[in-house]
């Protein structure tokens, strides 16, 4: 929540959708659909009306990934259509979650608590860019995710995806 | 939400909406505030109890609960902005309160049950105050303690709407409330034990904050604040500051009557003898406590006379030809009749309400019953003048009552 420069208006992230239950990234492309509910505090037409108000930036963020092995890392793309291979689509290519740290992250001792990897990924332009191609859905993102070496990888749970408006 | 209306008529309308929007936590920092003004004005209307002064079980459980909110919503500021972030704008309040609702439960049960250990006069001492904070000291330093302490900063993901939603929040609260009290709960105690003194909460808070607020915890911090504490608690108990506390509010007696005279009599120059009708208490404490938990009292109501008067000795069950006298074991005490005229007296300021006396006869009457012929239906007694008069008190009634030991 940095102020950006010239602006006396602080950054207020929304958040405007998020998965209900956790999911698991298997050695496999994995979809997940995340529904989207209309901004009503800081990311909503109103407060935007506010001069000086900051430029509107979008983030993905994926939280609480969990692993009791390590992980290879993943690629994540937006809206892939279906029957679409996403490394065909590199215009949908939103980052990529490296896997570093992800079993000592998730383990429980004395120290620490097994909140896991949390990566997010800003998709700000990406995310200006969906509304012009077929098949969108102002209600609906669709995030795959694609492991970097695709094969019989044991399982990530990811505890939460969401995405937030700032 | 017409935000921009707002800040065109009314920047200082803008100004706090934008800063309720920075700060959701802000009406749980209320909350933390109005513990401590509440708690602050307990101290200063009570300075030498410490904040406690003899409260019920649920005045207890509710001091205690003020406690918490004012020691331990500071040090989860944090979860509280993480839950408000983490939900749906509209729903960021709400979100708020289900993990509040949560986190306070583990705290509210341990409430209860140190509330009950609190109803003994030694849970009322700054030496069980001193020990509270070294075993404080001593916990900090175990494993299942730091095991505790990093479960405080674990998250839960929550979801975004729906009864999930709210149970989300509802379980994330209960995970840190549950890591809160595995890791505070010496120290929480102890100062409960304080009386919840302020010095000895706002020094918990200060280790609390140590233990929290950095990302390694501050532990050499941590153990000299406790032992400060404990250090302070042995120095007022050698003083002999009973309490930082006072002790439990004594409880309502339980008192009934169980017998009584039917009529007035009066009392002359010879032996007087009257007898009472007795039943079995009614209330079930009484019941329950048996002879052996309760006492006995003879009550002498409403004596007057216009003339002054010897004192009487009151025998119970005293067998026709029992020779009579204080060594008597029927010997119940004696009414003196010291100020007899004066309160027989009615005048502008005072009624006539005569003498009173009450005599205790509970191991008395515990003999009585040992002996043959005892009647449980009735009592007599038998009123003797000390000395030789021909004076009349009048007696309006004699009653027998019990009450708990």
């Amino acid at each position: 929540m940095s102020t950006p420069p010239n602006s006396p208006v602080p950054r207020i992230p929304e958040l405007v959708g998020a998965t209900t239950r956790p999911f698991h990234l298997v050695g496999s492309p994995t979809e997940v659909s995340l529904a989207l509910y209309e901004p009503t505090g800081p990311a909503s037409p109103e407060a935007r009306d506010l001069a000086a108000w900051a430029p509107q930036r979008v983030f993905l963020n994926i939280e609480k990934m969990i692993g009791e092995e390590g992980s290879p890392p993943y690629y994540v793309y937006l809206n892939v259509a279906h029957n679409e291979r996403p490394e065909q689509h590199p215009e949908l290519y939103a980052g990529s979650l490296p896997m570093f740290g992800l079993r000592e992250a998730s383990i429980t001792d004395e120290w620490h608590s097994p909140n896991g990897l949390y990566t997010q990924l800003e998709v700000t332009s990406l995310y200006a860019r969906l509304p012009l191609m077929a098949g969108w859905n102002p209600k609906v993102l669709r995030v795959t995710f694609v492991p970097k070496y695709p094969g019989n990888l044991p399982a990530v749970e990811v505890g939460r995806m969401s995405l937030y408006f700032a | 939400m017409k935000f921009a209306l707002i800040a065109d008529r009314k920047p200082a309308a803008a100004n706090l909406k934008l800063f309720l929007w920075l700060h959701p936590e802000w009406w749980s920092v209320t909350l933390c505030g109005l513990a401590w003004a509440g708690l602050l004005l307990d101290g200063w209307r009570n300075p030498m109890l410490g904040g406690q002064h003899g409260m019920s079980l649920a005045e207890e459980v509710l001091s205690w609960m003020l406690m918490v909110a004012a020691m331990m919503l500071p040090l989860v500021i944090e979860h509280v902005r993480v839950t408000a972030i983490g939900s749906l704008w509209a729903r960021r309040d709400r979100a708020i309160g289900g993990f509040l609702a949560g986190y306070f439960a583990p705290w509210l049960a341990l409430g209860a049950l140190v509330a009950g250990l609190q109803s003994g006069s030694w849970a009322h001492t700054y030496a069980a105050a001193a020990v509270g904070f070294g075993v404080a000291a001593l916990w900090q330093r175990t494993p299942p303690h730091q095991r505790a302490l990093a479960a405080c900063h674990r998250r839960v993901p929550l979801a975004p709407i729906g009864w999930r939603a709210d149970l989300d929040c509802l379980r994330f609260g209960v995970i840190i409330g549950a890591a809160c009290v595995a890791s505070c709960w010496p120290l929480m105690v102890a100062c409960a034990f304080a009386g919840h003194s302020l010095i000895a909460m706002a020094g918990g808070l200060a280790v609390g904050l140590a233990e929290r607020w950095y990302y390694r915890p501050r532990t050499r911090t941590m153990l000299a604040l406790t032992l400060a504490l404990a250090m302070y608690c042995v120095a007022l108990a050698g003083l002999g500051q009973r309490v930082a506390v006072a002790a439990p509010q004594t409880p309502t007696p339980v008192v009934e009557f169980v017998g009584s005279t039917t009529e007035p009599f009066t009392l002359g120059k010879h032996a007087t003898r009257v007898t009472l009708l007795v039943h079995a208490p009614n209330n079930p404490v009484l019941l329950r406590a048996g002879p052996g938990g309760r006492r006995v009292f003879l009550n002498i109501e409403k004596m007057t006379s216009d003339e002054w008067s010897g004192p009487y000795d009151v025998y119970v069950n005293l067998p026709p030809h029992e020779k009579p006298g204080p060594h008597s074991k029927f010997y119940a005490g004696s009414l003196p009749m010291f100020g007899l005229v004066e309160a027989s007296r009615a005048d502008e300021k005072h009624e006539a309400q005569g003498l009173y006396q009450q005599l205790e006869i509970t191991k008395m009457y515990a003999r009585l019953v040992a002996l043959p012929g005892w009647d449980s239906r009735q009592l007599r007694v038998t009123f003797i003048p000390r000395y030789l008069g021909n004076t009349i008190v009048r007696v309006d009634r004699i009653t027998l009552s019990m009450a708990l030991r």
